[in-house]
Formats: C-alpha cells, structure tokens, sequence
C-alpha cells in the first residue's frame, strides 16, 4: 500500500512538474521572441532617428500626404524627373511596419501612448495597465 | 505579459516602453508623459499563441489518463492487498482458535489419561487375584453347581471389566506394544477379515483400499482395535436402520501443519484409513467431546464409552492424527491419520 501510494505521489510530482517546466519553457520562448522584435524595432528607430528621418519615394497614383515646412525644412524632396519623396521619422517608420505585420499571420506589433495623435492607437486595457 | 482569448486563438501579449525624446515633443508635447525621458507610450506585441495551449492540452490529457491509470493500480492495489491481509487475519485467527481448542483438548485428554490410567492400573491389580482365584476355584466345582454357576458369572463380569480396563489403559498408554513395520494395507485388511463376519445383515460394507504399498511403524493389535472401535461407533450410530459403512485406506502428503480434531498433522506422507457411516451423526457439542473417556450418547449399559478415546490414545502413541467430520442425521466420517515409514526405494 505505501509502494503503491508512493509511485502514485511520484507520478503526479512528475506530470506537474512536466506541466509546470513545458509552459514555462514556451512562456520563455515567446517572451524571448517578443523581446527580439523590440529590440529590432528599437534599432530602425534609432537609426532613423540618427538620420534624422529617411526620405521614401511616394508610389505613383499614390495620394500626397501634408506637405509643410518643419523647422525652416520642408519635409519632401523633389528630383529631376518630378518623383516625390516625403520625409518620415522614427514614429512614422514605426507606424507603417506595424500596419505590415497586422497583415500577416504571424506576430504583430503598434505603437500605443496614453493620449495618440491618432485615435487608432489609443491603448487597450492591457496595454494601459502596461503604461 | 498576458495571455488572450481572441476569436478562438490564443495570443501571447508583450509590452515595452517607448521613452519620449526632444523630437518626440514636437508633436506630443503637452501629453501624458511626453516629457524628455518619460514612458509617454509603448510597442504593443502580439505572437499566436496556440501551440502553447495545444501542448498544454496534451499534457493535461496525458496527465490525467496517468492519473487515472495509476489511480486504478493504486486502488487495485489496495483492494488486493485489502482482501489478501482479511484472509491472512482470519486464516490466522481461525488457526489460533483451532489451535487453542487443541491444546485444551490435549491438557484435558491428558489430564484424563493420567487419571484413569492410574485407577486403571491399580484396578487391574486388583482384578488380577479375583479373576486368578475365580479361574481356579472353578476347575474343582462340579459341573452342574449353584456355586459353579455364581462363580462363572462373577469370572464373566471380571472379564469385562477387565476388557474395560485394558481400553482406559491403551487410552492412558500404559500398555506395553510391540511395533514393527507392517503395510497399513494388509493390516487394515486383516482387520476387515476379523470384523467384517460380526456386522449386522442390514449394514453394507463397502471397501476402497488404495493398492499402494504403506509402510507403517504399528503395532497390529493396537490398530485392530482400533479398527474394531471406528466400525462398532458406525454400527452403533447407524442402528437398527439399513445403513452403510465404508472403508477406505489412502495415502496424502501433508504440506504444512494441519489442525486436526486429535493433534496437528506434520508435514509429510501419512496413510489415512477412513470409515464412514450412514447413521445418525453428531452434533457440535457432541464431536467436541466425542474423545473424551467414558463420554457416550448411548443408552446406560449399551457402550463403555471409550471406544473414540481409545482410538486418540492409539493414534497419539503411532504419531498421527484423527479427523472427524459429522452432520446430524446423514452421518460420520473419521479418518485416522498414520505416518508412513520412508523407505529407501
């Protein structure tokens, strides 16, 4: 009765800490995985950032976004064949990857804050509980 | 980090902060926590989670089917050991009981048999001169004398008394014996031979004598008689009524010690001779004292009552056992227990 009761304790112990180790190994993973993507939005940011903001050719037919002076800047360029490229800083770069990976399947990321320019991003209630 | 429910799928939520800096401030000054070094937002991040949920769901399936198998071992288990502990403690206790009745019945057969064999002996010395003188006074009395006549029944009730007396002293084991080794089978048959012409017409003798070789360390005598006392009691139980008694003659090998109604059996090898009735049986309170001396159930005058503990003196001095099985109105079985003599082939 005591080997019986023993291998049944041993057992359980077992599985629980099967459970316990395999979730907490794929909690690791994704946290892990998270982190990473980050880390790598972080990086364009701060290149971005380091340049200043990037000009990005406008696709053709597309519509011209605001157009203004910043700063004594005008934030677009002009070339000699009348392409034009529009100035985008690090929360602009950010916002158009987001609106990338929601297309796809697989992990997404946005860019949130407590009080958005944009209404789209106002957070949710993890997200301001996060904040 | 949290989890979420979303449209079936689990999604892995993860958050990190967004410091606001100088340039962040051209558009955001003024709001919530856009200061230079504030957390005036954050990168929100989802990643599908489902694998996670399905390999919890694995393992809580395999989980609880271990459970739930080791659960049925352990209770099977339980339930095992439960009924084999149950009948460990009652075949303990039951031969406890049986052994406690055996000795009790051993100490008071003893204590009988020292007793009567003691009155016993002295009575035969005192029936020896009376049944010498009788003898001898008889041979110069004349043929047809009152006197004669006294005297012979005087020298007829000696005799048995003295045949009595010779039963409480094979009881006590204070004869003298002469054993040698015989086959119980040739002896038991002998015995049937002497016995069987004194049985009444309406009783049918049926025999079944192993044909085995039995060899016996006995003495013949002892075991005549006591032959003669097991088929007298089958006799006597089964009355006037038609009726039948069998003999029979088997041999067993005894694993381990067995309680038995006289002694306990050893393990070994024993010739067992058996007689079996159809008479009237006995009761419980009647097979418990069915070995003590001069305890009968017969009519005052019809039997001595010695005849079952003249057989326990027997069968104790050869070193068996007797067992008695009996149910009221159908009848008795008694089979005697005797240790073979290993022999060599």
């Amino acid at each position: 009765m005591v080997i019986s009761l023993l291998i049944t304790l041993i057992s359980v112990s077992i599985f629980l800490g099967f459970t316990y180790r395999t979730d907490l190994m794929l909690e690791q993973q994704l946290t892990s995985e998270a982190r990473n993507l980050y880390q790598q939005i972080m990086l364009v940011r701060k290149w971005v950032k380091t340049h200043e903001g990037v000009y990005v050719r406008l696709p053709a037919g597309m519509e011209k976004p605001t157009l203004r002076v910043e700063l004594g800047r005008k934030n677009w360029l002009v070339d000699e064949d009348g392409a034009v490229y529009v100035q985008r800083n690090s929360s602009h770069l950010t916002k158009a990857l987001s609106k990338l990976t929601l297309t796809t399947a697989g992990s997404a990321f946005r860019p949130t804050s407590f009080e958005p320019l944009n209404p789209e991003d106002a957070p949710d209630a993890f997200e301001q509980h996060a904040l | 980090m949290t989890f979420e429910e979303k449209s079936g799928k689990t999604i892995f939520r993860y958050m990190s902060p967004l410091r606001a800096t100088e340039g962040c401030l051209n558009c955001h000054e003024g709001r919530r926590g856009f200061t230079v070094g504030g957390v005036g937002g954050g990168i929100s991040i989802r990643i599908p989670a489902d694998a996670l949920v399905q390999q919890r769901s694995v393992n809580l399936w395999a989980l609880l089917s271990s459970l739930a198998f080791v659960l049925v071992l352990f209770l099977g288990s339980i339930i095992y050991l439960y009924r084999h502990l149950i009948r460990n403690v009652l075949e303990h206790e039951q031969s406890l009981v049986e052994q406690e009745k055996l000795r009790r019945q051993t100490q008071k057969q003893s204590a009988l048999g020292s007793l009567a064999g003691g009155m016993a002996h002295e009575f035969n010395n005192l029936l020896l001169p009376i049944m010498s003188l009788t003898e001898m006074t008889l041979r110069g009395m004349p043929d047809e004398s009152r006197e004669r006549r006294r005297l012979e029944k005087v020298f007829e009730a000696s005799s048995r008394a003295k045949v009595l007396v010779d039963h409480v002293m094979m009881y006590s084991r204070q004869t003298e014996t002469e054993r040698k080794n015989q086959d119980l089978r040739s002896v038991v048959a002998k015995a049937m031979a002497m016995a069987h012409p004194t049985m009444p017409a309406t009783i049918k003798i049926t025999e079944n004598l192993a044909d085995d070789t039995m060899m016996v360390f006995i003495d013949f005598e002892k075991i005549e008689t006591l032959m003669i006392n097991l088929l007298s009691n089958a006799v006597i139980s089964i009355g006037d009524k038609v009726g039948e008694i069998a003999i029979g003659l088997s041999m067993v090998s005894v694993e381990a010690h067995e309680t038995m109604n006289v002694n306990a059996l050893k393990p070994g090898r024993y010739g067992v001779i058996s007689v079996e009735d159809t008479g009237c049986g006995m009761n419980e309170e009647t097979l418990l004292r069915a070995f003590d001396p001069f305890f009968t159930t017969s009519e005052v005058g019809e039997g001595t009552g010695m005849g079952l503990a003249t057989v326990a003196g027997i069968v104790t001095e050869h070193g068996g056992a007797v067992g008695v099985s009996s149910f009221v109105g159908k009848g008795t079985r008694v089979d005697v227990y005797l240790p073979l003599v290993e022999t060599s082939d």
